[in-house]
């Protein structure tokens, strides 16, 4: 953030809650990337976009798109309530790009399908994206 | 640090007080603590109050009633940190000799959100996606497992020891012995973390005098020194991080050891965060009771028991004595206090002379942990 010269001038807030009320994702030739930043001052990747580079506290942020693949760094699933019969799986997964996102899995997974540091992609449905384990390169 | 004591220590058992507001839980254990001190109300100076879900000004509640109402109060809010970080602000106020009395409360109510995993904080993006917390440790356990090739059955076996433990202590939320077969029996709550493998939500409140060397020479009964306090935040990425290593907690662990200028070798006991079962033996590495990736070798050789190289827990920790958020720190505090004066009853550890005790407070993502809380305490 650029210093304000006028000592006395106000300082207006982020508007941080409108980035967060949707996903942010593009989808390109059938593949999907997450639309995420990069900091050019200590290149920073961040999914969702971060506003301030870590360390500096610049704001000299530029968007960038992340995916479609990665590698699934760790899962867990949960079941919210009790009367829901099918857990949701979640995951941490590492991009190449240096992100790490916290990602819900495809529907219908077993924890035997699943192992850490295996492939996973980007996939979407409606109006949210998922990382998926079959890998389709095609 | 030097000159800085523990003189006395009061808690409620921590279990579901449904009928008991967070003033109905402070207030026997301030009063207790200042009169197991010889103390008078008036004698207290300031009162530190860690707490998380109370709401305004729950320090100001608990005492209103006691006519302790103008001294300095201060409510610290640092997760699962926040009496554990009353703690640390306190006897920094006393090295610093600003007091020379004052009362650290933690205490915490989780039963009015009925049950289930404590709330997270809705700005959080992590959150809104649906992680809780079981969810970061399972996922925690499942790498952990994955690098150093632990069974499910090591991670259960943490409970198992925890049960023992807590079967001795009256404040002990659960009790009951229990076994491997029994603990991955449990409910799956977050893949591979099972119910018995979570800390309970539960209420209540816990609190100890600190005083200055001064006020400790008057004293009659016995002290512990408190040798180091310590704080840490977590470092903040939006990259890779190790799961499988907690570097607040080393940190914080690291920068006590040098503060007190001991080696935790020379630890007796170790009152530390084991929310989940898996906390425990990254923890045990963390603190370097162990060497790295040998966290479950070291609990199923008995070394953090009674009777092995250091008892991490006598109290039953966060998974059986209970996990009152804000009260935690304090109550480590407190069985630390206990062991260290030789009134623990059956579960004193014998000849014990040198405690630790460790709370980390997480919940938002990006960051390792929040605020983590170190203390290392000797009997004076």
């Amino acid at each position: 953030m650029e210093k304000i010269d006028d000592a006395a001038a106000p300082v207006l807030p982020d508007s941080d809650l409108m980035e967060i009320e949707k996903e942010h994702f593009t989808i390109k030739e059938g593949k999907v990337y997450l639309i995420g930043s990069r900091s050019r001052s200590t290149g920073q990747t961040s999914y969702p976009a971060c506003q301030y580079s870590y360390e500096t506290g610049d704001t000299n942020v530029v968007s960038i798109e992340i995916g479609p693949f990665g590698k699934l760094y760790s899962f867990t699933s949960l079941m919210k309530k009790k009367e829901q019969e099918q857990r949701k799986w979640f995951g941490y997964i590492d991009f190449p790009c240096g992100a790490r996102v916290f990602a819900p899995l495809q529907d219908n997974l077993t924890a035997a399908q699943l192992k850490c540091d295996m492939d996973v992609i980007l996939k979407a449905k409606n109006d949210d994206w998922y990382a998926a384990v079959e890998l389709d390169r095609d | 640090m030097e000159n800085v004591y523990l003189i006395s220590a009061a808690m409620t058992p921590f279990a579901r007080y449904t009928n008991s507001s967070y003033s109905g839980l402070a207030r026997p254990v301030i009063l207790q603590a200042i009169q197991r001190a010889n103390l008078q109300l008036k004698d207290v100076e300031a009162v530190f109050c860690g707490n998380l879900f109370g709401g305004s000004l729950v320090g100001q509640r608990a005492v209103r009633d006691l006519g302790i109402g103008t001294v300095p109060i201060f409510n610290i809010e640092n997760a699962c940190s926040s009496s554990g970080a009353a703690l640390h602000l306190a006897a920094k106020a006393i090295e610093a000799e600003q007091y020379d009395v004052v009362c650290v409360l933690g205490v915490d109510k989780l039963s009015q959100f009925g049950g289930g995993p404590i709330p997270m904080v809705e700005e959080d993006y992590e959150a809104r996606r649906g992680v809780i917390m079981p969810a970061v440790y399972a996922m925690r356990a499942r790498r952990y497992m994955y690098e150093y090739n632990v069974a499910t059955e090591t991670l259960a076996a943490v409970t198992v020891k925890s049960r023992r433990h807590a079967n001795k202590s009256p404040y002990a939320q659960f009790r009951d012995l229990t076994s491997v077969e029994e603990v991955l029996a449990s409910r799956v709550i977050a893949d591979p973390i099972t119910l018995y493998q979570c800390c309970p939500t539960g209420d209540g409140a816990a609190a100890v005098i600190v005083c200055s060397e001064k006020i400790r020479r008057q004293y009659e009964g016995d002290a512990v020194a408190i040798m180091a306090s310590v704080v840490h935040s977590g470092a903040p990425t939006t990259g890779y991080r190790d799961m499988t290593w907690p570097s607040i907690s080393e940190q914080s662990a690291l920068s006590a050891y040098d503060e007190a200028n001991i080696n935790p070798t020379e630890l007796d006991i170790v009152e530390l965060h084991d929310a989940f079962s898996i906390a425990e033996l990254i923890y045990y590495e963390a603190l370097h009771l162990c060497p790295r990736g040998k966290g479950g070798e070291f609990l199923i050789s008995g070394k953090s028991t009674y009777d092995g190289d250091v008892v991490v827990n006598p109290s039953g920790g966060l998974l059986s004595r209970g996990h009152p958020v804000g009260a935690t720190g304090a109550a480590q505090a407190a069985e630390i206090y206990w062991q260290l004066t030789k009134k623990a009853g059956n579960r004193q550890v014998k000849n014990a002379r040198l405690a630790l005790s460790h709370v980390t407070g997480g919940g938002i993502s990006r960051l390792d942990h929040g605020a983590c809380t170190v203390h290392i305490y000797k009997a004076a």
